[in-house]
C-alpha cells in the first residue's frame, strides 16, 4: 500500500532557525517542500521563499569555500569510506568549529597537489623514455652494426603501419636537406606501428624538426642529457634512466598514498558532513520568514507526525510548532511512499520501475509480488530449475549478506525459485523428462508436452483474470480521483470482456443460445457506452482489451519452449556413448536453458505486469518520497518499517 | 490436402508474424542500444520496450495452435 502523507508547516522563531532545519536534517523523515500558504488562506506574515534549488546552493552559505576545498582535495586523494563515528563527531560540531576543521587541511591540500603534479610529470617521463626505449629495442639490429659518431643527431619517429610509405618519402627530404649525409633505419615496432630513426648532423637539428613538423607523426625525443650519445649505448642509458624515473615516481606515489592513509578518513568525513551543512542552508533558503518566525514545510507519512515533533521538542524546545494541513487540495502535490511489509516489499522497485502511480490511487505492488513469481514459475516449470537456482541464490546471500542487491535478489528470487519447483511438481518436470526417464516421476497435473490447448486456455483465462482484475482496480482509482467518466469508461470495458468472453464460450457450445444473444446485446450496450465516454476510440479500445488478454498465451508459448529445450538437451546428452560426456553435453544445454528460461520468462513476466496489466488501472505521475535525510541517517535507519519513494 | 494446407497457414500465421516482430525489434534494439549508451539507467526499460512487438508473433502463435488443435 501507499503511505498515507501530510504536509505539514513547522514554525519557530528565527533565532532558532538553523537549529530546527538541523534537527528536521537528523530526523530525516521530512520530505522538503518550498513554503507557499495554504490554498485560500488571506494575507500572511511569512514571505516567500526563494525557489528550491538542488543545482545552485544560495548565495552566502558559509560552507560553500570550505566543501570546494575538501571536494578538490578528495579527488586528489585515495579515500576510504568515512568512519561513522569520525562522521558523527564531525556533524555534532558547530559552524565555527567545522569550518577550522576545514581549514586545518589546508596544507594537506597543498602537499597534495605538489605530489600530485610530480605524479602527473614522472608519468609522462617515463612514458617518453619507454617509447624511445623500445623504438631503440625495436631497430637495435641494424644500430648495433652502425659506427659511434660524433657530431651527429637523431630523432625516432613512429608511423601506423599504413603510411609506411612516408618514411621512403622523409628519408629522400633528408637526403636532399642533409646532402647524403643522414641515415634512416625502419623496423616494425608491432603489427600496427614502423619505428624509424632518423640520423642526421647535429647543426641541422632545427632544419629536420622543421621538415617532419606537421606531418601528424609520433615523434620520440631524445632526452637532452643523451644527444650525442653514441647509438650502442643509448639502449642501457635510456633503461637506466627510466628506472630511476620509475624509482622517483613510485616514492612520490608512496608518499600520495601515506597522505591518503593519514588524512583520507577526515577528508572523507568532512565531505560529507559540509555537505549535510550546505543543504541545511538549501533548505533554510526555501523556508517561509516574518519579522521574528521561520516555516518550513513539508511531506512525511502521517504515522512518522508524533517521531518527528518528539525529536524537535527534544533538540529545538517546547517554542516549535507543527501545524498539519487537511484536505483534499494539499493531497494534490503529495509524494509518494511505499508502505510494505517483507518479501511484498523486495517488489516495490519492479512496481515502480516503469512509472510511480500517483499519491492517492492503488498501490500495485502486493498483486505484482504476487503475479511475478507465479508467471515466472509457470513458464520454467521445472523442479531441477527452481533447486538451482534456490542454490545459486542461497550461495550468493552467504557470499554478499550485506548486498543491497541481495536485499531485492533474495525474496524476488526466492518465491520465483519456489513457484518454479512447484509447477515444475505439477508439470512432472526435473531437468524435462530426465526425472520421467530416471525416478519415474509423473506430472500431477498435466504434462505440458501433450497438453498444449490446456496450457493455452489456463494462460488466457490467467490474462482475462488479470485484465479483468486491472479494470476493477482502474474503476477503483477512477473513483478515488473523481474521473467519472474513466470509471464509467472502464466499467463499460470490462463488461465488453465479459460480454466477448460469454459470446466465445457460447460458439463453442458451453452456453446456451439465449445467454449467447444476451452476450450480444451487453456488447452492443457496453460500446455504445464507450463511445458516449470516450469517443470513436472507445469501441477500438476493446480491441486493445482482447489483445491484452491473448498476450498471455506468451506465458504457454515460452513454457513450451522451455520445456522443449531442456528434452533437447537430454537427448542430446543421450547421443553419447561416454556417459561423462553425455552427463556433461546435457549440462551445457540444460545451463543455457536455465539463463534463457529465467531470463526471458523474467521479462515477459514483467511485461505483462508493465502493459497488459498497469495500463488498466496505475494512474502514472507520482513525485517520489525523498526526505531530508543527513549523513548520519542514510543507511542507520533500522527500526521500524522503511518507507520508500520507490525505484 | 487439407491437412497439409492446415499446416501451411499455421506456418504462415507463425512465420509472419515472426518476421513483423523480428523487423520490429531490430529497429528498436538498435535504437534502444544508442539509448543505453548514453543513458545506461534506461536498460531495464529497453529490455521492456524490445519485448513488445513479441505480441505480434504471439498472437499469430495463437492463431496457429488455434489451426492445428481445434
Amino acid at each position: 500500500m501507499l503511505a498515507r502523507m501530510r504536509r505539514v508547516d513547522i514554525i519557530a522563531p528565527r533565532r532558532s532557525a538553523e537549529r530546527l532545519v538541523r534537527a528536521i536534517h537528523r530526523a530525516g523523515v521530512l520530505h522538503l517542500a518550498p513554503f507557499a500558504p495554504p490554498p485560500g488562506a488571506g494575507p500572511t506574515l511569512f514571505t516567500a521563499p526563494g525557489v528550491l534549488s538542488e543545482e545552485r546552493p544560495p548565495a552566502g552559505t558559509r560552507h560553500d569555500g570550505a566543501l570546494a576545498e575538501v571536494t578538490e582535495l578528495a579527488g586528489l586523494l585515495a579515500l576510504p569510506e568515512a568512519p561513522r563515528e569520525l562522521v558523527r563527531q564531525l556533524w555534532e560540531l558547530d559552524d565555527d568549529a567545522l569550518l577550522a576543521e576545514a581549514a586545518a587541511l589546508g596544507p594537506v591540500r597543498l602537499r597534495a597537489a605538489e605530489l600530485t603534479s610530480e605524479r602527473l610529470r614522472l608519468r609522462g617521463e617515463a612514458s617518453r623514455l619507454a617509447g624511445y626505449r623500445r623504438l631503440i629495442e625495436a631497430l637495435r639490429g641494424a644500430v648495433g652494426r652502425l659506427p659511434s659518431i660524433r657530431g651527429y643527431g637523431s630523432t625516432g619517429i613512429v608511423v601506423n603501419a599504413r603510411y609506411r610509405p612516408v618514411v621512403t618519402l622523409i628519408r629522400e627530404e633528408l637526403e636532399s636537406l642533409t646532402g647524403g649525409r643522414c641515415e634512416v633505419i625502419a623496423a616494425d615496432l608491432d603489427a600496427d606501428r614502423v619505428a624509424a630513426i632518423l640520423i642526421y648532423p647535429l647543426r641541422l637539428a632545427g632544419e629536420v624538426r622543421a621538415l617532419l613538423g606537421g606531418r601528424d607523426l609520433e615523434e620520440v625525443t631524445l632526452p637532452e642529457s643523451m644527444a650525442g650519445v653514441p647509438f650502442d649505448e643509448l639502449g642501457p642509458r635510456l633503461a637506466a634512466e627510466e628506472a630511476a624515473v620509475r624509482e622517483r615516481l613510485a616514492r612520490t606515489e608512496a608518499d600520495l598514498a601515506q597522505l591518503s592513509v593519514d588524512h583520507g578518513p577526515r577528508v572523507a568525513a568532512l565531505g560529507l558532513v559540509l555537505a549535510d551543512r550546505v543543504a541545511e542552508a538549501r533548505a533554510l533558503a526555501a523556508a517561509g520568514r516574518s519579522e521574528h518566525l521561520v516555516a518550513v514545510s513539508g511531506w512525511l507519512p502521517e504515522r512518522r507526525i508524533a517521531e518527528l515533533r518528539e525529536a524537535l521538542l527534544r533538540e529545538v524546545g517546547p517554542e516549535v510548532l507543527i501545524l498539519e494541513r487537511t484536505g483534499a487540495e494539499s493531497d494534490r502535490d503529495a509524494p509518494v511512499a511505499f508502505d510494505n511489509r517483507p518479501p511484498v516489499r523486495a517488489f516495490e522497485p519492479l512496481a515502480s520501475f516503469v512509472m510511480l502511480p500517483r499519491y492517492g490511487t492503488l498501490d500495485p505492488t502486493p498483486i505484482v509480488a504476487f503475479a511475478f513469481p507465479v508467471f515466472v514459475g509457470l513458464m520454467v516449470g521445472d523442479i531441477g530449475y527452481g533447486l538451482l537456482l534456490l542454490a545459486i541464490l542461497a550461495a550468493a546471500r552467504r557470499r554478499w549478506p550485506n548486498s543491497p542487491a541481495m536485499r531485492f535478489l533474495w525474496p524476488v528470487g526466492l518465491l520465483a525459485a519456489i513457484s518454479t519447483t512447484f509447477f515444475g511438481i505439477l508439470f512432472g518436470e526435473l531437468f524435462g523428462d530426465a526425472g520421467h526417464q530416471l525416478i519415474g516421476l509423473r506430472p500431477l497435473w498435466f504434462d505440458r508436452r501433450e497438453g498444449a490447448l490446456p496450457l493455452l486456455l489456463l494462460a488466457v483465462s490467467i490474462g482475462l483474470a488479470q485484465v479483468a482484475l486491472g479494470l476493477v482496480l482502474g474503476i477503483v482509482n477512477a473513483t478515488r480521483l473523481r474521473h467519472r467518466r474513466e470509471a464509467i469508461a472502464r466499467g463499460a470495458m470490462l463488461v465488453s470482456l465479459a460480454a466477448i468472453a460469454a459470446g466465445l464460450a457460447f460458439a463453442a457450445g458451453y452456453l446456451p443460445a439465449p445467454a449467447g444473444q444476451l452476450a450480444l446485446l451487453v456488447l452492443g450496450g457496453a460500446l455504445l457506452v464507450l463511445a458516449a465516454t470516450l469517443g470513436l476510440a472507445g469501441p477500438l479500445e476493446v480491441m486493445g482489451a482482447a489483445g491484452n488478454v491473448l498476450s498471455y498465451a506468451r506465458l504457454m508459448a515460452i513454457g513450451l519452449a522451455s520445456v522443449m529445450l531442456a528434452l533437447v538437451a537430454n537427448r542430446l546428452g543421450a547421443l553419447f556413448e561416454n556417459i561423462i560426456l553425455g552427463v556433461l553435453v546435457a549440462a551445457l544445454f540444460h545451463t543455457l536453458n536455465f539463463v534463457l528460461g529465467f531470463f526471458d520468462s523474467s521479462v515477459q513476466g514483467l511485461r505483462l505486469q508493465y502493459v497488459e496489466f498497469f495500463s488498466k488501472f496505475v494512474e502514472p505521475g507520482g513525485v517520489p518520497y525523498q526526505p531530508f535525510v543527513s549523513v548520519l541517517g542514510e543507511g542507520g535507519r533500522s527500526a521500524g518499517l522503511e518507507l520508500s519513494g520507490g525505484a | 490436402m487439407d491437412e497439409g494446407l492446415r499446416f501451411l497457414a499455421a506456418a504462415l500465421a507463425v512465420g509472419l508474424g515472426a518476421l513483423g516482430t523480428a523487423w520490429a525489434q531490430s529497429r528498436i534494439g538498435s535504437a534502444g542500444a544508442g539509448a543505453v549508451a548514453e543513458k545506461p539507467e534506461v536498460t531495464g526499460t529497453i529490455l521492456i520496450l524490445v519485448a513488445l512487438p513479441e505480441t505480434m508473433v504471439i498472437l499469430g502463435f495463437v492463431i496457429a495452435a488455434l489451426i492445428i488443435f481445434m
